[in-house]
């Protein structure tokens, strides 16, 4: 084992009555400390896989390792793997010190050293004065640090959390990002984050696993699949994207032909044959309005059909052609459009990647 | 405006409280026309029949057989709702927590017989029990002769008891249980839990006031239960409510039977006011 491989996934299929399947030929290698976030909508295998992690749900097939021990015949209670769940599951009829002590009075700790780790976790999460409270008399936000708490107190291996903020509001969401990332830099814990949010999962993780229908779509640090999406579903989910129908012009060189946009030229050779069909995938926030000609970039005449204005950003809605091209600016460049003005946008060809049709 | 507002107050909250006073009266002369006047007349007789005195309530406390019927309907009741526990905890249990098909069905089932009297439950133990009912066939088959008689025994009561009460229960029971987060397991678990510990320190204690609020309504029941111990039980091994039955019907001693009654009564009524001060009576149906 080194430390490349620290909990590794290998082929994990799931399936419930042999007909559904929940996963499906799930691999995956987590090197350890490395914070990895599992994105994809609902339905998509990534809370199954992570509670097959767990030890919750096992496996129809495939294996897990951790540190280089089989988790295969190793029950839940065992595996020493810390979990935090959106609805929290703090026990109601214990205080958040009987919560937090909880998982050391399974493993026996001694009574003095459980007051002192429960003392120096709550610290740590911010919760020192609360530990005589229940935890119904805590905010959502205080109830999920108790839960980092206590999944943290017993020193895990791994920790899960299962779309951990989805029932906080947004200022406490980004609030308590913060103060996990803290965690997990402090800690150097490994940490593994179910998530159907996309830009969560974009400023938490050091690399992202976009699930779809029970299968991996892609791995990647977050700017590689921002920028590099896999397949289609990655580019659609993972941001806004306007894709565009192109056309292989010369495979070793790079060109590509956009239709009536222009021709570009990539900075390398693409695995395509000649006049293959392909998309081309442009994000919005990358089509610049107001910016001058250029080579080895395409143009668009955008008559505007629509415009959202979020205040600092805004994004233009509107037809070149019979293309329909989603464009974000900041507010200031939109000042003055109305509906109805065509107006000339441009994208530079290294903003431009690729996907088969 | 300020020093008008609670004249105002006052005078919406008065007219509301009349109005609600209006809505309330048609109950509340029932119940005192067929509750509350019963019951001075009842207490009034136990100390006025045939004189004026506590004699009644003396006799009572002096007295073994009456004493040893009382102890008696205790143990009865406690048995009943422990087998009441015993039976309904992994039935409710199955049912909250598998959402399946057979869970419903189980469910369904409990709750079904509330729909069909007791009486009729009850005459339904007479036959099944009875000298050439199938229990005393299967006795029979399986070499116990002569049989043992069941019917007109304190068994047979206890075994109509908890047929009858089973449901509350299973519903007080499930009706906690379907509130408790799923995950909670879960997260015991993970945190090093075995399942019987999880189920212990984690599960068990949240199921408390379903559990307590079941035996109170079962062990409660079961003290008054007339009909069912009469028709099955053993007239020798009498219940208090069989008792009184047994002074007014065949001795004629109502005084004698109003103060066992109103005995009775202080008892439940303890029972209950025990009960609300440790969980609050409104939890007493779900």
């Amino acid at each position: 084992m080194n430390a490349e491989d620290y909990l590794v996934l290998t082929d994990l299929y799931k399936t419930y009555n042999g007909e559904q399947i929940a996963v499906r030929d799930v691999s995956l290698s987590v090197r350890r400390g490395e914070f990895i976030s599992f994105l994809g909508p609902s339905g998509s295998g990534k809370t199954t896989t992570l509670m097959m992690i767990a030890g919750f749900e096992q496996p129809s097939a495939g294996s897990i390792m951790l540190g280089g021990r089989s988790l295969d015949v190793i029950p839940a209670y065992r595996r020493n793997i810390g979990i935090v769940f959106q609805s929290y599951a703090l026990f109601p009829h214990m205080t958040v010190r009987r919560n937090v002590g909880f998982p050391l009075r399974m493993r026996k700790v001694p009574s003095a050293e459980i007051e002192r780790r429960v003392d120096k976790v709550l610290e740590m999460v911010g919760l020192g004065s609360f530990g005589e409270r229940r935890p119904r008399e805590l905010s959502g936000g205080q109830q999920q640090r108790v839960a980092l708490a206590r999944a943290l107190v017993f020193e895990p291996d791994v920790l899960l959390l299962d779309e951990p903020l989805g029932a906080l509001d947004k200022n406490l969401r980004e609030q308590m990002q913060v103060e996990i990332k803290r965690l997990h830099r402090e800690l150097g814990i490994t940490m593994i984050y179910v998530t159907h949010d996309q830009s969560e999962a974009m400023t938490l993780s050091d690399r992202l696993v976009v699930f779809s229908d029970g299968r991996i779509e892609q791995i990647g640090t977050p700017l590689e699949v921002y920028h590099k999406p896999a397949s289609r579903f990655v580019a659609d989910f993972v941001g806004d994207c306007n894709r565009l129908p192109g056309r292989i012009v010369d495979p070793v060189k790079g060109i590509v032909e956009v239709g009536a946009f222009g021709t570009i030229h990539l900075a390398q050779a693409c695995a395509f044959s000649v006049g293959a069909a392909v998309e081309v995938v442009l994000r919005p926030e990358f089509m610049r309005l107001n910016a001058l000609e250029a080579d080895n970039s395409l143009a668009f005449s955008v008559a505007i059909e629509g415009l959202v204005n979020y205040g600092d950003t805004a994004v233009l809605i509107g037809k070149a052609g019979s293309q329909d091209i989603r464009l974000r600016s900041l507010a200031y460049d939109v000042a003055g459009l109305s509906e109805g003005q065509t107006i000339t946008a441009r994208a530079d060809a290294k903003h431009c990647w690729l996907l088969p049709v | 405006m300020p020093a008008e507002t609670p004249t105002m107050v006052a005078r919406k909250s008065l007219s509301e409280r009349f109005g609600t006073l209006l809505l309330v009266a048609p109950v509340m002369i029932f119940i005192i026309a067929v509750f509350i006047v019963p019951l001075v007349r009842m207490a009034w007789l136990s100390i006025s029949d045939p004189k004026l005195s506590l004699d009644n309530y003396v006799m009572l406390f002096s007295s073994a057989l009456y004493a040893k019927s009382m102890l008696r309907t205790f143990l009865i009741s406690l048995s009943v709702t422990l087998i009441c526990i015993f039976l309904a905890y992994p039935l409710a249990y199955y049912a909250a927590t598998r959402g399946n098909l057979w869970g419903r069905f189980l469910l369904i089932a409990a709750a079904l017989s509330f729909w069909i009297s007791f009486i009729v439950r009850t005459y339904a133990w007479l036959v099944i029990l009875g000298n050439r009912g199938p229990v005393i066939d299967i006795l029979k088959t399986v070499g116990f002769e002569p049989a043992p008689r069941v019917l007109f025994t304190t068994t047979a009561t206890m075994i109509g008891l908890t047929h009858i009460l089973l449901p509350y229960m299973i519903l007080a029971l499930y009706s906690v249980m379907t509130k408790i987060d799923g995950n909670l397991g879960r997260a015991a678990l993970s945190l090093g839990a075995t399942p019987f510990r999880s189920f212990i320190k984690v599960y068990f204690p949240l199921t408390l006031p379903g559990l307590v609020n079941g035996c109170v309504l079962v062990f409660i029941f079961c003290l008054g239960f007339y009909v069912t111990p009469a028709l099955l039980g053993s007239p020798r091994d009498l219940m208090v409510a069989g008792l009184i039955a047994t002074e007014v019907q065949d001795l004629l001693q109502w005084g004698l039977a109003s103060a066992m009654a109103m005995l009775l009564l202080a008892i439940t009524v303890t029972l209950l006011t025990i009960y609300d001060r440790l969980i609050g009576l409104d939890r007493l149906w779900g």
